[in-house]
């Protein structure tokens, strides 16, 4: 059954998918929690245009991913505040024009039309050992970010109004995930592609968020999901000899539906965990 | 009251926008073991006052000198009842101002929000899911993670409002408490019989129209000033209730 993970290139997608897992975790409990997870989507999906240019212009693409997405973060905050539009309405503006654009370059400016495939849904079996160490980096920006805000984050998304009385940097600590959100959207590009970032980053977290009754225990499930979800999903993608980013993004939407209706057919399922 | 004045504020003006100011002219002093109502109608500046009192004001003119840590009771209906925290998670919330960044929270910080919990008198809820609390529980949960914040100055933003009697009572109590303690407690309310019972009362709206001891400041001229059209006067001027208008 662990066969194909004897196969050198499916080793390293697992070491991706291990590495990915604890970024899953960390920042997945705060996407939720926060209701980022459309905005996480949108910072995927802007990383597009910036990835089918950095070949042709000679900048690495994980730089040139990173660059677009927290443009994208500060587009959507100067369009939010100095126009009055819903923060979901400017997303769904900037993702739009983000793919809009990123096709017309690929397509009829660049002609990598071939890659475009990769470029949107990741191609987790092609990992090499830089994609291997670029996701190391992140997951130890991500550590340090959680590490120095993680009370201000959660006191924030629990009371928004209450955290600079408490003596927290809450701006601050806004600004701090918004930049891991764009590190972690880029460290996944490689494996699930600009357009599934969410089934590492969101929908792991979504599904711990209905059973978990503290945020440890979200952050822990979360990232227990992801690990396994992301081994589940290639294994399958080996066994069907299907695409794996989104062979991993439908076992993680099942494995979110099926415990939704758990928790709704059976009690002793849907009693929370997380607290002894 | 013990004299000694933990709040000294004279904000000639304050607001989010420099041209448009929210509060005119508040001329405020605090004493320790003083509770201090803060009424006026809905939009009267009362939350304003209190973030220019914790300093988080973009444009403030005037000054504003605090002695003593300062702790904010938001309402409850500003925090998330689905978020995944219990009664004890939101009171240690209180001990972040004084935990470094790199340290995780210990026995210390859990042991305070225990005592801060059982001060409000909910030690047994200290496992219960924050969403699952009635909402005058939700209040003392709030007011205990201030206490956890070891301040001597305590702003109450509408703590009664939406509460039942028996929770009115409980948290009037810890007020008491709080008076006893030494501590001066502010409370933005839009009761005026509940301003009755507190030994001052600021009159805010959108300026200070009085400040001093109920029996001096609630006068029909000052709540008329106050409040205007709705104020209603009831039993010949011994009472006066405020009817809300909504606009829709």
């Amino acid at each position: 059954m662990l066969d194909p993970f004897q196969l050198q290139f499916m080793q390293r997608a697992a070491l991706e998918v291990v590495l990915l897992a604890p970024l899953a975790g960390l920042l997945g409990a705060q996407i939720v929690l926060r209701r980022l997870a459309f905005f996480t989507h949108g910072v995927g999906a802007a990383s597009f245009p910036g990835l089918v240019v950095a070949g042709p212009i000679g900048v690495a693409p994980p730089l040139a991913a990173l660059g677009v997405g927290l443009g994208f973060a500060a587009g959507l905050e100067r369009i939010g505040r100095a126009e009055r539009l819903a923060r979901d309405a400017a997303t769904a503006l900037l993702l739009v024009a983000a793919l809009a654009i990123g096709t017309v370059l690929a397509s009829d400016v660049f002609e990598s039309g071939a890659e475009v495939d990769q470029l949107l849904f990741g191609s987790l079996i092609a990992i090499g050992e830089p994609e291997l160490a670029a996701s190391a980096v992140a997951l130890a920006i991500v550590a340090a970010a959680a590490l120095a805000c993680r009370r201000t984050w959660i006191a924030t998304g629990f009371d928004e109004g209450s955290g600079a009385s408490l003596g927290l940097r809450t701006r601050l600590a806004d600004r701090v995930l918004v930049v891991a959100i764009a590190v972690a959207v880029v460290a996944t590009l490689d494996a699930v592609g600009a357009l599934l970032v969410s089934a590492i980053l969101v929908i792991p977290a979504a599904t711990a968020r209905l059973l978990a009754a503290s945020v440890g225990a979200l952050e822990l499930l979360g990232g227990c999901l992801a690990l396994v979800e992301g081994l589940g999903g290639l294994w399958l993608a080996y066994q069907l000899d299907t695409p794996p980013g989104p062979t991993i993004a439908t076992l993680a939407g099942a494995v979110f539906a099926l415990v939704l209706v758990a928790r709704r057919l059976g009690p002793a399922v849907g009693r929370r965990v997380g607290r002894s | 009251m013990s004299g000694e004045e933990l709040i000294r504020a004279e904000i000639r003006e304050a607001g989010y926008d420099a041209l448009q100011p929210a509060i005119r002219g508040i001329d405020l002093s605090v004493v320790a073991g003083e509770l201090v109502a803060v009424l006026g109608p809905n939009g009267g500046g009362k939350t304003t006052l209190f973030r220019a009192l914790l300093g988080e004001i973009p444009h403030r003119r005037g000054s504003v000198r605090v002695a003593g840590g300062i702790a904010y009771v938001p309402q409850t209906e500003r925090s998330r009842l689905d978020f995944p925290v219990n009664a004890l998670d939101v009171v240690v919330m209180g001990t972040y101002p004084k935990l470094p960044w790199y340290r995780r929270v210990g026995s210390a910080e859990r042991e305070l929000a225990r005592r801060s919990l059982a001060r409000v008198g909910l030690a047994g809820e200290a496992t219960t899911p924050y969403g699952a609390l009635s909402g005058g529980q939700r209040q003392r949960v709030l007011i205990a993670r201030a206490l956890a914040q070891d301040a001597r100055i305590l702003l109450l933003d509408e703590p009664l409002s939406g509460v039942d009697r028996p929770s009115t009572e409980r948290v009037l109590a810890i007020l008491d408490d709080l008076r006893r303690s030494g501590c001066a407690v502010l409370i933005a309310t839009h009761d005026i019989q509940q301003a009755r019972r507190f030994d001052s009362v600021l009159c805010l709206n959108r300026e200070q129209i009085a400040c001093g001891p109920p029996e001096s400041a609630l006068t029909s001229e000052v709540l008329e000033r106050t409040y205007g059209a709705e104020l209603v006067v009831l039993d010949g001027g011994e009472r006066a209730v405020v009817v809300q208008h909504h606009a829709h």
